[in-house]
């Protein structure tokens, strides 16, 4: 069964507290917070990122999709993942 | 101020704006336009023609209609184009670029479309080559290579995946940008982040940001000013720590050039609504390599994690992250270098690899790849969402990171600016000249500047600020510093006792250093891609390809000895634009006998290219306007050959002038006159010459001068600190043969100081060279600054913007000031054609 949007998000947003942002408090992680034009990702942590992703949903991404128009928050990157699952 | 791209707010109408708000901004950015034409900041590059523009187009932006506002920031823009180039000019670019994006849209597969852009971008560099030179080509094709050389790969990468509804004024927008004409060396706007930066709906707070970055890219200007002019030096000055410190800070803080302007042409695209992101962010305050990659030229780096980096780690993944996290990130930094060439042909029309740029570009490469590879394994402490106290320790380390790469990129930008990795060495060899206690104020300041910033830190992190966040606050700053400002300039830059620190900000154009270098003719060796944004570049954009120097030309030969060159007899050549001959015995003078008419009194001129009147006419070269000022009787004879200096005069002065039966032979020289002999013996061993005269052999023995030394070397050798100069030998052996060699003719022998227009301040070789001269025997004669140029603006005394001899105007003046000092002197120079003898 595919994950919904929600699950998505969560696992994203384990994954980026995870390896990103030990120590901080989850709260302040929400669906809309910017992350690449927040600073919260830079380029090393955008492939490591996009690696989970892969490997996790089993998708492949575009190099154009690794940009601030599609994976600048978690709900982005859910709705984009989700997407990508959908189009099987 | 609301985040870029912020939430779903429904657009701010025009009726919603606050009047009161707009006014204010209105206000400010009538103060900082102000500010910005006082201190002429960028007004080389036309933006003081803008100002108005600027301030009318922002209104009439501000209050239009939204469907209005991109059309109106399109015609500010074109009439923009129209002010600074001309309307013909601008007519050409206009059209030139609508063809550039016309192919962008042809009905093609994208490939194909892609591979007529390649086309159209090969003829155009056709064009831009030296070989083409028209002025429509000077004018026009650096600003249209800033517009397209970066802009159409962007363009043509998002038009695969562009987002539905982007309107046709969106995208002229998109290329023709009103700061584009003051600046072709342009920040590389994203597509994609230019369409995103017009949906902040909070119109005001991106016309009040845009306030806030005209101010903050002027303040820039004024602190690079004060940098460039009065902290700058050539590296042959560098003779301890102290001065080895301030040209290595120096070198690398006159990026504040750079920083204010890109500051400057992101805030005028904020006051047309586009809220773009930043171009730079506090990138002295880097904590590593990777965090300036970061912070320095944002754009320049998203450009090529978007078109390089991404897609080829993308490519490469599945053969193991960390091979494809190596060869993206060492090939981006190598495509850096390539594509900053390519950009400094489109902008400069030279084409420069130079082995210094390699290895900028792989210390470089090679400084983000061990910092990536960390950060990959052990990952990177981020700013915290939420701002707490920090620690001490944690704010220790951050600012002793902080200071260690700013110390890092001070030496990597010195070693980048030098002529060969051994010159960066020796200079650093110089901080071995200073004592212990220099060492120790050095250590003391750099531990003082890490105590500030831990206590900066700490005060950041509970809350308190240097830079207001609020409008009020903002508001305020801005108001209080163009407020300042304006009154600085009014009152105390006015008053002639200033500061020349505080009055270096009221000064655009060429320091001492670079006024010399472009005398000398040295610009071609400086400028590359590295200083495409110096002083020197800005003065040569508009040079014509045809403006060459003498010795490029036809009417020199080789000699290949001391001399190096010599003019051609009997020619005639049309050089910087005027016409010169030459006489049957090579001088650019009349065609005087050799033996000297009977009742004449007959003055021989030795000197380099100010004497020979480069990019004058014949007629205008103040040798012969003195020769007609003393009237009758009297003949001067103008042996000057561009280049020549001590040795060559030596030389000219045995071998040509003597033979001439002179009454008087005058030596000229000038304020950077050392520096001319300096880098003559240097090109003499270099190219192993032989150097015929003993004295002359005995100086390079005791200067240890080999072939393969730099300039700053060879300086360095000639002038050290703390020791006897070998240049002094060489100035006595000079000047005392060519007072031997008159002497034994009968000759007066003449040492005249000839002011530059720029020279302003005495530079300190010079009272060696008179002293020395004195003792040789020479009658000294000095014109002075004053006596000859008055208070005349040095800018109304100079050929061209691009060529810093004295024009045919200041060649009047000279002869006048020259005419006059020797019927002072008269009597010691036994002027007077009835006795001559």
């Amino acid at each position: 069964m595919t994950d919904t949007i929600e699950e998505i998000q969560a696992a994203t947003k384990g994954y980026i507290m995870k390896e990103f942002l030990p120590g901080e408090d989850a709260d302040e992680l929400s669906a809309a917070t910017p992350l690449l034009s927040g600073g919260i990702l830079d380029s090393i942590s955008t492939v490591k990122l996009i690696g989970f992703l892969e490997d996790k949903y089993k998708v492949e991404f575009a190099a154009h999709e690794v940009s601030e128009d599609h994976i600048d928050s978690l709900e982005a990157i859910a709705a984009l993942v989700q997407e990508k699952l959908s189009a099987g | 101020m609301a985040g870029r791209g912020a939430g779903a707010k429904e657009e701010t109408t025009t009726e919603e704006l606050s009047v009161g708000k707009l006014l204010g901004i209105a206000l400010q950015l009538a103060l900082v336009l102000a500010v910005v034409h006082t201190f002429g900041i960028a007004a080389g590059r036309g933006l003081n023609e803008l100002t108005v523009l600027i301030f009318v187009g922002f209104l009439a932006h501000a209050l239009a209609p939204a469907r209005l506002r991109l059309p109106i920031f399109l015609v500010v823009s074109l009439v923009g184009f129209a002010l600074v180039l001309g309307v013909f000019h601008a007519a050409i670019l206009v059209g030139l670029g609508l063809s550039l994006i016309g192919i962008c849209h042809l009905p093609l597969p994208h490939l194909a479309r892609c591979l007529l852009l390649v086309v159209a971008g090969a003829v155009l560099a056709v064009v831009r080559s030296p070989a083409i030179t028209t002025e429509w080509e000077t004018r026009v094709m650096p600003i249209l290579g800033g517009i397209f050389m970066f802009r159409l790969m962007i363009y043509m990468y998002d038009l695969r995946n562009e987002p539905a509804g982007v309107t046709l004024w969106q995208r002229l927008g998109y290329f023709f940008l009103l700061p584009n004409v003051i600046l072709p060396l342009f920040p590389i706007v994203d597509y994609r982040a230019y369409l995103r930066s017009l949906k902040n709906p909070d119109r005001l707070a991106v016309y009040h940001r845009g306030v806030e970055l005209l101010l903050r890219g002027s303040v820039h200007t004024l602190l690079y000013r004060i940098i460039y002019q009065e902290l700058s030096m050539p590296t042959a000055s560098i003779q301890d720590l102290g001065s080895l410190v301030l040209f290595m800070v120096s070198s690398y803080t006159l990026y504040l050039r750079v920083s204010g302007l890109f500051h400057i042409v992101i805030g005028m695209l904020c006051l047309f609504g586009y809220d773009l992101p930043k171009t730079m962010d506090n990138y002295f305050l880097a904590g590593g390599f990777n965090d300036l990659w970061r912070r320095m030229n944002i754009y320049w780096k998203d450009f090529m994690m978007k078109l390089f980096y991404y897609p080829l780690f993308m490519r490469l993944r599945k053969k193991g992250p960390t091979m494809a996290l190596v060869v993206s990130t060492v090939f981006v930094f190598y495509a850096s270098w390539g594509l900053h060439t390519y950009q400094t042909w489109w902008v400069s029309g030279y084409l420069r690899v130079t082995a210094m740029d390699g290895w900028f570009w792989t210390i470089f490469a090679a400084a983000v790849l061990t910092n990536t590879l960390l950060e990959a394994k052990f990952g990177r402490r981020r700013a915290p969402i939420k701002q707490r106290r920090i620690p001490i320790g944690i704010a220790l380390v951050r600012s002793l990171k902080t200071v260690g790469m700013f110390i890092a990129m001070c030496s990597i930008w010195s070693f980048w600016i030098g002529e060969s990795p051994s010159d960066f060495f020796s200079l650093l060899a110089q901080a071995g000249n200073s004592g212990p206690m220099e060492f120790v104020w050095l250590v003391l300041g750099i531990a003082g500047v890490v105590a500030i910033g831990v206590v900066g830190q700490i005060a950041f992190s509970l809350g308190l600020r240097v830079h207001p966040v609020t409008y009020a606050g903002k508001t305020g700053y801005t108001l209080a510093t163009t407020a300042g400002l304006l009154l600085l300039s009014a009152t105390v830059l006015q008053r002639e006792d200033t500061h020349r620190y505080l009055a270096a900000v009221m000064k655009e154009g060429l320091n001492q250093r670079d006024q010399e270098l472009m005398i000398r003719g040295y610009y071609e060796d400086i400028l590359v891609d590295r200083s495409l944004l110096g002083e020197i570049a800005d003065a040569q954009s508009e040079r014509p390809a045809t403006w060459l120097d003498l010795d490029q030309t036809d009417a020199v030969r080789r000699t290949g000895d001391l001399l190096d060159l010599e003019l051609r007899p009997d020619y005639e050549i049309e050089f910087k634009e005027s016409l010169l001959h030459t006489n049957r015995w090579g001088m650019r003078d009349k065609d005087y006998s050799r033996e000297k008419p009977a009742g004449t009194f007959r003055i021989g001129l030795l000197g380099g290219s100010i004497e020979l009147g480069s990019g004058l006419e014949d007629g205008d070269v103040y040798s012969a306007l003195v020769e007609e000022l003393l009237g009758e009787g009297f003949e001067i004879l103008n042996f000057a050959v561009p280049g020549y200096s001590l040795i060559e005069a030596v030389v000219s002065n045995e071998r040509k002038a003597l033979d001439f039966d002179l009454d008087v032979c005058i030596y000229a020289t000038h304020f950077p006159g050392l520096n001319i002999v300096t880098s003559n013996l240097r090109a003499l061993v270099e190219n192993e010459v032989p150097l015929v005269y003993e004295e002359l052999e005995a100086v390079v023995r005791k200067a240890r001068l080999e072939p393969g030394m730099s300039a700053q070397q060879v300086t360095r050798a000639l002038r050290p600190k703390n020791r006897e100069w070998p240049m002094k030998d060489l100035l006595a052996w000079g000047y005392g043969r060519i007072v031997e060699d008159c002497r034994a003719r009968g000759v007066v022998p003449v040492w005249l100081l000839v002011p530059l227009p720029e020279d302003q301040q005495s530079t300190p070789g010079i009272d060696v060279m008179r002293r020395i001269a004195k003792e040789a025997g020479f009658l000294t004669l000095e014109l002075t600054h004053t006596a000859v140029y008055g208070d005349r603006d040095p800018e109304s005394l100079v050929l061209r913007p691009w060529d810093r001899h004295p024009n045919a105007e200041a060649s009047r003046l000279l002869a006048d000031a020259l005419h006059g000092i020797l019927l002072e002197n008269s009597e010691a120079l036994g002027l007077d054609p009835s006795g001559a003898r």
